[in-house]
């Protein structure tokens, strides 16, 4: 079996020869992956490359509306056109304004440098795109007047550069809840959640019957994949938040997916234990990026018995990686035998790492490992 | 109404996330003439115990909390006009908290630092993205008892490491009691880099600074 064949097997719930080990694509793209030979030789090793977040299939357009971006480098005396050059790259703040006939709303972020696909946008507290009530108005309109129209170009584009080496998902958006996390910031969200409930639900609900016309999109699509980017976890999506939004929500898109026999793939990162049974109850095919202690709070063995109808794609613990190669190698020997015989299971890296240098120095040993005491079905070492 | 039963109110409130019946139990309180310190402390602060207790127990979460840090801001709106002299206020000590450099997360460390101050410890929050120079800094002129650091992300932990490392070289770690937090702390970091604490969360954070000062 090549990589994707690996990748695809578990997804549709066949047997793989060895389990299989991912990293994302969009960590990887911009080194050059394809002429870095260490890297090279790890995909002729069997390392899979997953393209969860380039490629959506659909367009949107919003009339009437239009963003501005300033991009803020701090107070300067003076500039050389060097001295441009480096800043630009560097750590600055993003200041946008989004204008409707609505009204306008700004939103303030800092990213790292000029490369967004590296770091995403960091939003500070006083930075989130929703505020106030009257921003409830200006995001209103642009879910409502939003256009989807679907489009393969990018998806097709790179499926074809990929080839055997990888896999590529359609990009859907974060579920409502999860997207209002984004746009007004975790304690706004828990405020108005208690305190206003009434105009909370009745933007949800906007945002929600919106969001399903991407997901049909996305149902009809070329694409087998489909991914989520939730990044959920239980401190922040409380059970009781859970069950009351992303649960209905999961399960009306996952039957629209399912109708359409697509896969459907949820990014769910962090602290998972108290949402583990409400999980249970949703028709989410797998369960990405799924992190097992120390950052996560539940074992592969014990998601994998809460979970029985889903595909868990773990994802190697960060902190392990700083501890040298025999802790990488104890940790995924540990994951191996915490998911043996091996059945609905993967194993990637769906983290930001300080360079590609760095991973270079225990991807090796994972998928070493791997190679080595991974073979369908694990016996357990 | 006796002052229990106002008090009592005022905690089934908070712990209802009711932030309309809590306002309202604060406003009665003042009208009855009851003291403002006793009501923090009889209400005010019991609730917070609860709630603490029952997000260290997983039945209530991020949402709860901040719900609770805002029912606590409101109401002292509402009681501190009527708080005369400060004899009474509490003083467990002073705390420097800070997310490591390059850490942009605060979400804890806010948690962290609001329950401090309900608490009764000063606290000096430097923000996001602190240097190691300005842990220091601030540790040399500040005096702390307690240094708190957080980071979330691996790529910041070598820079929780590297403000220890700045204190020990600026004289100044056996000076402060250094506690630190984040998702991907483990006991072991904490043992190799030499920190005294681990926060295994916001509210275990706030205890062990209670226990370090004999609150």
């Amino acid at each position: 079996m090549n990589a994707k064949e690996r990748v695809l097997a578990v997804l549709r719930r066949e047997t793989p020869d060895i389990i299989p080990f991912s990293v994302y694509f969009e960590t990887l793209q911009l080194a050059g992956l394809a002429v870095y030979e260490p890297w090279r030789k790890l995909l002729d090793k069997g390392l899979c490359l997953h393209a969860p977040l380039v490629t959506q299939t659909h367009k949107v357009n919003c009339p009437n509306a239009t963003m501005d971006i300033t991009h803020q480098y701090g107070n300067r005396t003076s500039w050389s056109p060097v001295d441009i050059l480096i800043a630009m790259e560097g750590p600055h703040d993003l200041l946008g304004k989004i204008s409707t006939p609505t009204g306008e709303m700004t939103f303030k972020a800092s990213v790292k440098g000029l490369d967004m696909s590296v770091q995403l946008p960091w939003f500070q507290e006083d930075g989130y795109f929703i505020k106030d009530f009257d921003d409830y108005e200006v995001i209103k309109y642009l879910v409502e007047n939003a256009e989807y129209i679907p489009f393969y170009d990018d998806f097709k584009e790179l499926e074809m550069i990929l080839g055997n080496f990888g896999i590529v998902d359609s990009l859907v958006p974060k579920s409502p809840l999860q997207s209002l996390i984004m746009l007004m910031g975790p304690k706004k969200l828990a405020l108005d959640y208690y305190m206003h409930q009434k105009e909370f639900d009745d933007l949800y609900q906007v945002i929600y019957k919106k969001q399903l016309e991407i997901y049909k999109i996305a149902a009809e699509s070329p694409a087998e994949v489909i991914w989520a980017p939730d990044n959920v976890t239980s401190l922040i999506t409380s059970p009781k938040l859970f069950e009351k939004y992303n649960v209905p929500f999961y399960n009306e898109v996952a039957d629209i997916l399912h109708k359409q026999d697509k896969i459907y793939i949820v990014h769910m990162d962090g602290t998972l234990k108290n949402l583990a049974e409400l999980i249970a109850k949703t028709r989410i095919d797998v369960i990405e990026s799924f992190t097992h202690p120390p950052v996560g709070d539940i074992t592969i063995t014990e998601a994998k018995k809460l979970w029985k109808d889903k595909v868990i794609w773990a994802n190697f613990p960060e902190p392990v990686s700083m501890q040298g190669q025999k802790a990488v190698r104890a940790k995924t020997i540990e994951m191996l035998n915490d998911a043996a015989p091996g059945d609905n299971f993967l194993m990637g890296i769906s983290e930001g790492f300080p360079s590609f240098q760095y991973m270079l120095k225990f991807v090796p040993t994972i998928l070493k490992t791997i190679n080595k005491f991974g073979k369908y079905p694990i016996t357990k070492v | 109404m006796p002052d229990e039963k106002i008090a009592e109110e005022f905690i089934n409130a908070a712990v209802n996330m009711d932030i309309k019946t809590a306002k309202e139990t604060c406003k009665k309180a003042i009208a009855q003439g009851m003291d403002p310190y006793e009501f923090i402390e009889q209400a005010i602060t019991k609730a917070l115990v609860i709630i603490g207790d029952k997000f260290e127990n997983e039945e209530f979460f991020l949402p709860e909390l901040f719900m609770a840090a805002e029912i606590v801001r409101k109401s002292m709106r509402i009681l501190e006009p009527h708080i005369k002299g400060s004899e009474k206020k509490k003083n467990l000590g002073k705390v420097v908290i800070g997310t490591a450099k390059s850490d942009m997360h605060d979400i804890g460390k806010n948690i962290v630092s609001f329950f401090l101050e309900a608490e009764g410890f000063e606290v000096i929050d430097l923000g996001v993205d602190v240097s190691p120079e300005k842990f220091v800094e601030t540790v040399r002129n500040e005096k702390p008892d307690i240094l708190a650091i957080s980071a979330l992300i691996t790529l910041t932990m070598p820079e929780v490491s590297n403000t220890l490392k700045a204190l020990e070289n600026a004289n100044l770690r056996n000076e402060v009691k250094v506690i630190v937090g984040g998702a991907p702390m483990t006991q072991e970091f904490i043992n190799d880099i030499g920190a005294d604490a681990l926060a295994v969360n916001a509210i275990d954070g706030v205890k062990k600074c209670k226990r370090w000062v004999g609150a």
